[in-house]
């Protein structure tokens, strides 16, 4: 019973990392109509830069935090008008932002090999205090990275709903054409929303970073359970990725407790094909 | 009309040109080179796969990486563990890939643009997980090492062609299997059921109005291009010897997209020309040492910004234009 809760809780908390990159990626998607392959690297580049902040700033976490945000916003707005902006035009098609990823993701990861090298890096010991109940033990670093990504997700939900460029993207994002003819930057809410991926996936990488170490590779997985994710809730459906977030964390959490550990991403994205060939436009998806 | 006839012999010329120096190319390159375009031709193949069903039928399929290690796979083992001869193990290797091509084709072609691109992804990593933790039996990570050589075959008057000493031997096998797969290709995208892909590509819902089986269509586009990504898969295997999981992963897949769209998608040569310069390109940015891979990248991203139909897409597109200017300035000039 305690195994069971105690698995439950970790795929809380690491359902909490897979909607934060999640919900970066359906916005992306829903907003540009770029499938961001990188994304898996900026998260991964979100880890080494908070690494780094920590390291020589010495500054606390949470201000960390709040700088690899800022700087990885800023970071993901100048790439995005570099490399995705300009290879739109009238003869690109959906191949082309999945190049520019490929081409992203040699250019991040090496350059992260060059600037950092290859050993794995660790932040040390950040809220490691413990609590105990029914035979459970949930470092302090486990909850708030929950209740992180909890407020995180209200503030976005704050920021779309009830700011004019919160629902300028909203607007954008149901119909580019219309809002471009109600006097909407679409150009403009396309940069905002993709730096706000790019920190929203950083920020999960920080969170995540004192539970494990950073390396080169830690991205990798992230692109994949990100875009499981946004197919399991609809693509550009942001409750869809909050929720397929934490379905996925509790689905890989336990079955690699009880099935097989070896084995559970097959079960993970084998589930993912047997729902899309019973429903081909995923659990959320409208049409 | 007789410069329609000028431009068709060109091409014709050209291309039996770009065969004869195939033929005599062992003779005047270095084994290292050789090795290079012997490399270069097995990844045209794959490229060629991906690109009938990424470029000429539209469908993103991302896991055409798991049919390549399939192919290479499924060859090794055989001539492994078996002691198959080369030849049986292709045969069985290839109908197997078939087999798993229509058994993943009919649940995920169901599905339609990212949706499928993800589904077949995640068959991949299904795949290549599969091919890790079997450890029995594909030797996990460590791969599958001693793969033997083709065997030799004997020659009418006396003595034989050998694989094992031989790495033009080696070179002429692959290319023979690269010319057969593009005059397939060829044929296919010029048959009826060629313009019924491309139908399918430019709209799904309109291509089953005029009366197209699009789904037929589609899944026998992925079942062509996974027999060929496998044919690619076990020259893989027997000319290196050697085989690791990384080869089943979806990043042989990403590469293979990169060869198609810098080539030109959905276009015959396209793949070849991606294949044969990134590879050559690759190569001689390895003297830059670490920095190679970014420059590489920087490459790829450039490319696609400032020639997205690729190379052989803007040859086509601007070459004829390029060509009556250049006649028109002669007769000017006379």
């Amino acid at each position: 019973m305690s195994m069971l809760l105690q698995t439950t809780i970790n795929g809380i908390v690491i359902g909490s990392a897979f909607s934060l990159v999640a919900l970066g990626l359906t916005m992306i998607w829903g907003i540009m109509h770029i499938s961001n392959f990188a994304h898996g690297s900026f998260y991964m580049i979100g880890g080494y830069v908070i690494w780094t902040i920590i390291t020589l700033l010495g500054v606390d976490f949470w201000l960390a935090i709040l700088i690899t945000a800022v700087v990885m916003a800023i970071f993901g707005a100048i790439v995005e008008r570099l490399t995705f902006r300009p290879a739109e035009g009238p003869f690109s098609t959906p191949l082309s932002s999945l190049i520019v990823s490929i081409g992203l993701i040699m250019i991040f990861n090496n350059s992260v090999l060059a600037i950092w090298g290859a050993r794995p890096e660790t932040l040390g010991a950040i809220n490691i205090q413990e609590f105990h109940f029914l035979n459970v033990t949930v470092t302090l670093q486990r909850v708030l990275i929950v209740v992180a990504a909890v407020i995180l997700i209200a503030l976005l939900q704050f920021f779309l709903k009830r700011t004019t460029l919160g629902m300028s993207i909203e607007a954008t994002a149901q119909n580019a054409e219309s809002a471009r003819l109600m006097g909407i930057n679409t150009s403009r809410v396309g940069s905002i929303v993709f730096a706000m991926g790019v920190s929203l996936a950083a920020i999960a990488a920080g969170l995540m970073a004192p539970l494990t170490n950073i390396n080169i590779g830690m991205g990798d997985h992230m692109t994949t359970y990100g875009f499981v994710i946004i197919i399991l809730g609809g693509m550009g459906s942001i409750p869809g990725a909050i929720i397929g977030g934490f379905i996925l964390g509790l689905i890989s959490s336990l079955s690699a407790t009880y099935l097989t550990a070896n084995y559970y991403e097959v079960i993970v994205f084998g589930v993912l094909i047997l729902i899309l060939a019973i429903k081909p436009t995923g659990l959320f998806g409208a049409k | 009309m007789e410069n329609l006839l000028k431009l068709y012999t060109t091409k014709h010329l050209l291309f039996a040109l770009l065969i004869v120096a195939a033929l005599v190319f062992p003779l005047v390159a270095s084994t290292y080179t050789l090795r290079i375009i012997t490399m270069c031709c097995i990844w045209s193949m794959l490229a060629i796969a991906l690109n009938l069903i990424v470029g000429y039928t539209g469908q993103g399929n991302l896991g055409l990486g798991a049919f390549f290690g399939m192919g290479a796979y499924t060859t090794g083992l055989l001539m492994v563990k078996l002691g198959l001869n080369f030849w049986l193990a292709l045969i069985i290797a290839l109908a197997l890939t078939v087999i798993l091509a229509v058994l993943i084709g009919l649940p995920t072609l169901r599905t339609k643009g990212a949706y499928f691109a993800i589904a077949t992804l995640c068959f991949n990593i299904i795949f290549t997980t599969v091919v890790i933790q079997w450890d029995a039996l594909t030797k996990g990570q460590t791969g599958l090492m001693n793969i033997p050589n083709v065997p030799a075959i004997p020659l009418p008057f006396g003595g034989q062609i050998d694989f094992h000493e031989s790495l033009a031997a080696n070179y002429y096998l692959v290319l023979i299997f690269l010319i057969l797969t593009i005059v397939v290709i060829y044929r296919i995208v010029n048959s009826l059921t060629g313009k019924s892909f491309l139908a399918v590509r430019q709209d799904e819902d309109l291509a089953e109005a005029i009366g197209i089986n699009t789904f037929r269509a589609k899944l026998l586009s992925f079942t062509v291009s996974a027999f060929i990504a496998g044919l690619a898969g076990g020259l893989y295997a027997v000319y290196l010897g050697f085989i690791a999981p990384a080869i089943t992963s979806y990043g042989i897949t990403f590469t293979a997209i990169l060869y198609v769209v810098v080539g030109g998608a959905a276009t015959v040569a396209g793949p070849i020309v991606g294949s044969f310069l990134l590879t050559v390109i690759g190569e001689q940015l390895t003297a830059f040492g670490t920095l190679h891979l970014i420059i590489y990248g920087v490459l790829v991203v450039l490319s696609i910004i400032y020639l997205p139909m690729g190379l052989v897409g803007a040859y086509q597109m601007f070459w004829p234009q390029i060509w009556q200017k250049m006649k028109r300035g002669k007769v000017h000039a006379a």
